[in-house]
């Protein structure tokens, strides 16, 4: 009898609470802000982590003049990363394509989804440049036919924009689209030399037009321990102004 | 036995006598539903001299949010959206080992896939599996042929008091995303295929109250698409999608009707562990709809 009763009342209360639907609902925004009470039994676990990892990164290695922050389509912090890219990849890029690169027929092209962090003002740390730059990407030369370039020039005028080095302009609007390369109008007949990341390559942001390309070369040098090496070696890094690489027309 | 429960079962036995007063207040129920996405390795808080966020976040104050909710509700799900890894040295130098091992002293009851999840490869992302002590819920992301093969599920049900919670999750297209040598052979499946099977089976035949989807697919589009608005307005089933990718700092939730007019709620809390958002549900056996539909927030975030 009793087991009985039990019985019926926890069918009850299975039925009754399976049937319980959304009446309503309530909704917090809890910021996670300085002086809020924190929870110290966590201390001792990072701690172990990152007592390795601060005397790594925590390494100064130069410092920047300003902050350098992105946005499309053209930015101190794209133009500063495609310059040391690009100053990186010419210097060694010659040896690896077995044909002579210039800045006539060759640039750089990255994207701004790619740059992590911004520059911060003041000391440049190992870390800083991590958080730039976390991905294990390395520099690769892709060499483009004309249909290719159209096809890049097409997607930087949709994308409005990506980061490129200081000797490509590109003028782009939906009736005509141009690049000078070093200052010479780009002629549509010759092959161009694209010093970009394994990613991108890969058709990576959908850049289709460089995963479709027949030759490509690979450094396998990281861009993380170019920007390294360049910080590093320059001490100091100036601004970077916007100064009409990327003009987008819409 | 929690307060909670006293009461339900108090009500539950009075609803034998009394079955006409059933819906009497007593025989309520909420669930407060907690959650992250995009938090990036910040482990620790953003530098004092940070531009935008400065000593902002931080999992240790993150962690001491969580308890103090929990020590207040009965009723807690905290779940993430995906993008676990990659933004700071934690996850270059340790690939993702000390995050999963956070979570869990959190208590995370499940987390979903994001793109960036896949940056260390999977080799080392089964190798750093075992520290989850909660699953990975992958709906449309057929792993049999790569190192995690059985090592994530679709979805999971959750009995929170009398309520019964389905879970699932869904990722977003890695191809032109994700190096394809990262993700090997996963093959990625229709988001809103799959959302609406599991959606349905979770709903329908699993008879949940509630159904979660997390979704790193995006509140917009952004390489193809697919994004949460779509997966909103193109199923049905899903009461609320917590989602990821976009980093969209949402103030509050926005709600859309699903394809068969029933209101599903939309939620993102940026990135980085800046913010822990929460929406409690509160339910009765009456499942007064009009009123939980009546509470139409849509703000109709901006891309940016």
């Amino acid at each position: 009898m009793r087991l009985a009763h039990l019985y019926i009342i926890s069918t009850l209360f299975l039925f009754a609470c399976s049937s319980q639907q959304i009446s309503d609902y309530k909704y917090n925004y809890n910021e996670v802000e300085s002086g809020m009470q924190q929870d110290s039994s966590f201390d001792s676990l990072i701690s172990t982590y990152r007592i390795k990892m601060d005397a790594m990164m925590n390494e100064v290695i130069g410092s920047s003049d300003s902050t350098l922050v992105k946005y499309a389509p053209e930015s101190p912090l794209g133009n500063f990363s495609a310059d040391v890219i690009y100053t990186a990849g010419l210097n060694n890029a010659s040896k690896l394509v077995g044909k002579e690169l210039t800045k006539e027929n060759s640039f750089c092209l990255l994207n701004f989804g790619g740059l992590r962090a911004p520059l911060n003002q003041g000391n440049i740390t190992v870390g800083n440049i991590y958080e730039l730059m976390p991905f294990d990407n390395r520099v690769v030369v892709v060499e483009l036919e004309v249909e290719q370039i159209r096809e890049m020039l097409d997607y930087l005028y949709e994308k409005n924009g990506q980061p490129v080095s200081d000797n490509a302009r590109f003028v782009l609007s939906k009736a005509a689209k141009k690049l000078w390369l070093n200052d010479k109008p780009y002629n549509f007949k010759e092959k161009l030399y694209i010093i970009t990341s394994d990613y991108l390559a890969g058709g990576g942001d959908k850049m289709t037009f460089l995963s479709d390309a027949s030759n490509l070369w690979d450094s396998g040098v990281l861009m993380r321990d170019i920007y390294l090496e360049h910080v590093r070696r320059q001490k100091t890094i100036p601004y970077y102004p916007v100064q009409k690489r990327m003009e987008v027309i819409k | 036995m929690k307060r909670g429960e006293f009461i339900r079962l108090m009500a539950c036995g009075s609803a034998t006598l009394l079955p006409l007063t059933s819906a009497m207040s007593g025989d309520t129920e909420s669930v407060t539903i907690l959650h992250t996405n995009d938090t990036h390795s910040r482990i620790d808080p953003f530098p004092a001299g940070h531009k935008k966020y400065p000593d902002k976040g931080g999992v240790s104050r993150r962690k001491a949010l969580v308890d103090a909710i929990r020590a207040e509700e009965e009723n807690v799900l905290l779940l993430d959206a995906g993008d676990i890894f990659q933004g700071t040295p934690y996850f270059n130098l340790y690939g993702g080992e000390l995050e999963l091992k956070l979570m869990s002293s959190m208590q995370y009851d499940a987390a979903t896939m994001g793109n960036h999840d896949f940056d260390a490869g999977l080799e080392q992302f089964s190798r750093v599996l075992p520290n989850a002590d909660f699953p990975f819920l992958c709906a449309n992301y057929d792993f049999s042929n790569t190192p995690i093969a059985g090592k994530t599920k679709p979805y999971h049900v959750f009995q929170k008091g009398g309520l019964k919670i389905g879970v699932f999750g869904v990722g977003i297209e890695l191809n032109g995303l994700v190096p394809s040598a990262l993700y090997g052979d996963t093959v990625y499946q229709n988001p809103i295929e799959k959302a609406q099977y599991y959606a349905t089976l979770l709903k329908e035949d699993l008879k949940c109250n509630l159904v979660i989807c997390l979704s790193h697919l995006g509140y917009f589009p952004r390489l193809n698409d697919m994004c949460d608005k779509v997966l909103a307005e193109q199923t049905s089933g899903i009461d609320l999608i917590i989602g990821g990718h976009t980093h969209t700092f949402f103030t509050e939730p926005e709600m859309r009707k699903n394809k068969l007019g029933k209101s599903v709620l939309i939620n993102q809390v940026g990135f980085a562990g800046l913010v822990l958002g929460r929406i409690d549900f509160f339910f009765d056996k009456k499942g007064q709809a009009d009123r939980w539909a009546a509470n139409p927030i849509s703000t109709h975030y901006d891309i940016t």
